[in-house]
């Protein structure tokens, strides 16, 4: 196990966590469940601690993954299990069943396994750790929009049911996929890390542009793309120290 | 103080805390306890876990220094 210092966990932690939650979504897209801003942020508040405070206080690993991707979910069930519905029950099906606990351990697990050993320990080849970094970076920029985009619908419409059915699978799909392939491209081939950037900042306002035709997700697009870019730039000039 | 004794402690006081917001009921949290703090009974569960999370993970470290002792 290795110690971390708490800006390292911080963004350790914020990346694994908004990745997770990511992939938890596009389960719950395909599947129909209710992909509700509320419940997001509960669920991303819990995981984040769990795994933020594990990464600090004992470290990171196989042993402090396991118990953090552990943890989470179960802490997260017990919410379910012990909050009042916020969302009409007849009409949206939630991921409040026991079942749950295992996919939000399996998306969890297979964050964490991605950046910690393709991000954090450089394993595998050049073409592996740059699909690595791409795939955590396009869920990471498709999680910042969504939250933007959710947040602000919520604040227009105060109507958790309306926000509660905006996004579509195929979409999102389309989205992520589009990033994670521009992403492997541009890691891949570009060593220029400010050219690199700002490619990646022109891919990600196009295809918002394209999937949402929203001005205003597109104009918050550059935010949704350069916050990762910067953190994971930091983070990894951190690590390589 | 050590930091064995001091995350030992903060286990303690955090499983204490998160098991009341966490499992109790609001009547008795608000008309028994007074400990509701103003607040719906959704975000004293919401505390409440997180306080489990803080608990859980202190005690893991707790029992990772005594292991570490023997």
């Amino acid at each position: 196990m290795e110690r971390t210092s708490f800006i390292n966990s911080l963004l350790f932690s914020f990346f694994i966590s908004m990745s997770m939650l990511m992939l938890d979504a596009f389960y719950h897209l395909a599947s129909n469940t209710a992909v509700h801003v509320n419940y997001i942020l509960v669920k991303i508040v819990i995981v984040f601690l769990a795994l933020f405070l594990t990464t600090l206080w004992i470290g990171k690993g196989t042993n402090p993954g396991i118990f953090s991707i552990i943890l989470g979910p179960v802490i997260f069930y017990i919410y379910y299990v012990y909050a009042d519905a916020t969302l009409n029950r007849s009409i949206f099906k939630l991921d409040e069943s026991f079942g749950y606990v295992f996919l939000h351990i399996l998306v969890f697990l297979i964050a964490y396994a991605v950046f910690y050993n393709f991000i954090e320990k450089k394993k595998g080849s050049k073409e592996l750790q740059s699909a690595g970094t791409s795939f955590i970076l396009a869920l990471v920029v498709f999680g910042v929009d969504t939250f933007f985009w959710l947040s602000k619908v919520q604040l227009q419409t105060a109507n958790e049911e309306v926000v509660a059915k905006l996004m579509s699978f195929d979409s999102s799909l389309y989205l992520v996929l589009s990033l994670f392939v521009t992403g492997f491209l541009l890691f891949n081939y570009i060593k220029n890390k400010l050219l690199r950037g700002i490619i990646y900042i022109i891919a990600v306002e196009i295809f918002i542009f394209l999937t949402s035709r929203d001005v205003s997700r597109t104009s918050f697009g550059i935010v949704s793309a350069l916050i990762p870019l910067i953190l994971l730039n930091y983070y990894q000039s951190r690590i390589s120290k | 103080m050590n930091s064995k004794t001091k995350f030992f402690l903060l286990a303690i006081i955090t499983g204490i805390t998160g098991i009341i917001y966490t499992f109790f009921d609001y009547k008795f949290l608000k008309n028994s306890l007074k400990l509701s703090l103003g607040l719906q009974h959704n975000s004293h569960i919401m505390l409440g876990t997180l306080a489990l999370i803080i608990a859980i993970v202190a005690f893991a470290k707790f029992i990772l220094f005594l292991k570490n002792r023997e």
